[in-house]
């Protein structure tokens, strides 16, 4: 495969680190080649015109030869018509938390171009600002579904039963979902998991069973990995909740009190 | 071929530097053993010295000798304004640009959540102890126009918001003697949205 040239595909750059004096180590996710290392050499110095293209989040078109571990980078351009800024700052963790379930569950130079678009998408939603947990919930499963990691909601594991709304069922990773008589601790609504698989994620009640489902099926699939950008977005959230206390105590007629910012948190 | 010990663990300890690979620090090494003997002399004592004696400002995270750096030290700077930066070359940029009279604090880094970089690595329990002395009233926010350096923008505006003071950010656009039609869409469209009335 060496001298491959591959020209102009839609590409990501989900995390990237700096690489000898004056160039990048960027991991891309490609539409059509998959997730890739690639190269980017001189991006890092003074005159460098793509230094401000090659940001995550923003949608490109790029150019590069070579495979494996060698691929370098030979030209990027912004995506036409895609949006040339990043996301908006305060959705960017939740960014980096789509970034991370990329790295952590799509393999290497393996082509999943229908979980770029599931990205492309979701990043549009965080763009318009729409609410945070909800976007999130809905990548997290169609991600799951996309990769065959056996979700299936809807139907319950043995004997493959429409889930009935009125019920309670508990989730087992590798198995699904299995009907339980009453409203245990650890069950999950019937009615929160159709209106999961509906994409109809808008009642407060919804939206916790659907991160406590989520959060379940997530667990299994990384197999034990941790996600750095959970532990991130934890610390973020104390210290907003310290910053807000503490001009509480200052000015006791500064209430309400500043909200910790929830819609920075991934999970 | 095989280098004596002593010459291949200098050659090893000189690949630590930035930008040196294999054949710069072979180079670096036979000029310090040949030449240059006297230069080497220096430069192991010059390094000696400083990891012995440079730390950092109580106040700032700068490197100093001294607990407090000469920034935070002197009477003359407006306690009133903290510059916040991500590393010490960003604090000597700033200081040759001539233009700013107040203090600073030195993240170290930015925000980095895929390499497990949050508040507790960049020193954010030291700015808030700052913040809480009660001096500042201003906090410049000049971490670099990055993804990385604008999501830690923000997360500093709101600790800084939710303090009562006020936040800032540095403004971000076109360079002078630059122009238009060479810059890309992001910093032209910053700096469209960071325009500013004329004759005020």
């Amino acid at each position: 495969m060496r001298g491959r040239r591959v020209e102009l595909d839609a590409v990501f750059v989900l995390h990237h680190r700096p690489w000898r004096d004056t160039s990048r180590m960027l991991d891309v996710f490609t539409r059509e080649h998959g997730r890739l290392m690639l190269f980017a050499r001189g991006v890092r110095g003074p005159r460098s015109r793509s230094a401000s293209l090659l940001q995550p989040f923003v949608p490109l078109l790029a150019s590069w030869t070579g495979s494996g571990e060698t691929a370098q980078l030979t030209q990027v351009e912004a995506a036409p018509g895609g949006p040339v800024a990043s996301l908006p700052a305060g959705a960017l963790l939740s960014g980096w938390y789509l970034n991370e379930l990329l790295l952590k569950l799509v393999l290497r130079a393996d082509p999943q171009p229908a979980v770029f678009d599931l990205y492309a998408r979701t990043l549009d939603r965080l763009r318009d600002r729409q609410a945070v947990p909800a976007v999130l919930r809905g990548f997290e499963r169609d991600l799951l579904v996309l990769l065959g990691f056996g979700l299936e909601l809807g139907r319950e594991a043995q004997g493959g039963a429409p889930l009935q709304a009125d019920r309670y069922y508990h989730f087992h990773p590798s198995l699904g979902f299995v009907a339980t008589g009453d409203d245990a601790e650890a069950a999950y609504a019937g009615r929160s998991l159709l209106a999961l698989a509906d994409d109809d994620l808008q009642e407060d009640a919804v939206l916790e069973d659907a991160r406590r489902l989520m959060r379940t099926a997530l667990d299994d699939a990384l197999e034990g990995r941790e996600l750095r950008t959970r532990g991130v977005a934890r610390a973020v959230t104390r210290s907003a909740a310290r910053a807000a206390a503490s001009s509480v105590s200052a000015s006791p007629a500064a209430l309400p009190a500043v909200k910790p910012p929830s819609e920075e948190t991934p999970s | 071929m095989k280098h004596a010990p002593s010459v291949a663990r200098l050659i090893d300890a000189l690949r630590t530097l930035p930008g040196v690979g294999p054949k710069t620090a072979q180079r670096m090494a036979f000029h310090l053993l040949q030449d240059g003997r006297e230069g080497a002399r220096r430069l192991a004592e010059g390094i000696d010295h400083a990891l012995t004696n440079v730390g950092r400002c109580r106040c700032c995270r700068m490197f100093t000798e001294a607990e407090l750096c000469a920034v935070c030290e002197s009477p003359q700077r407006d306690a009133s304004l903290l510059c916040v930066v991500e590393s010490p070359a960003d604090v000597v940029a700033i200081e040759q640009s001539g233009g700013y009279r107040g203090r600073y604090f030195v993240l170290m880094g930015h925000l980095s959540p895929l390499d497990g970089i949050g508040p507790e690595q960049l020193g954010v329990g030291e700015l808030e102890a700052l913040l809480s002395e009660g001096l500042v009233q201003e906090v410049i926010l000049a971490t670099n126009p990055t993804v990385e350096g604008e999501a830690t923008a923000h997360f500093l505006s709101e600790l800084t918001r939710a303090r009562g003071l006020r936040a800032t950010r540095i403004a971000h656009g076109v360079p002078i003697g630059g122009e238009l039609e060479y810059i890309d869409g992001g910093t032209l469209a910053h700096a469209l949205a960071g325009r500013l009335s004329l004759g005020q």
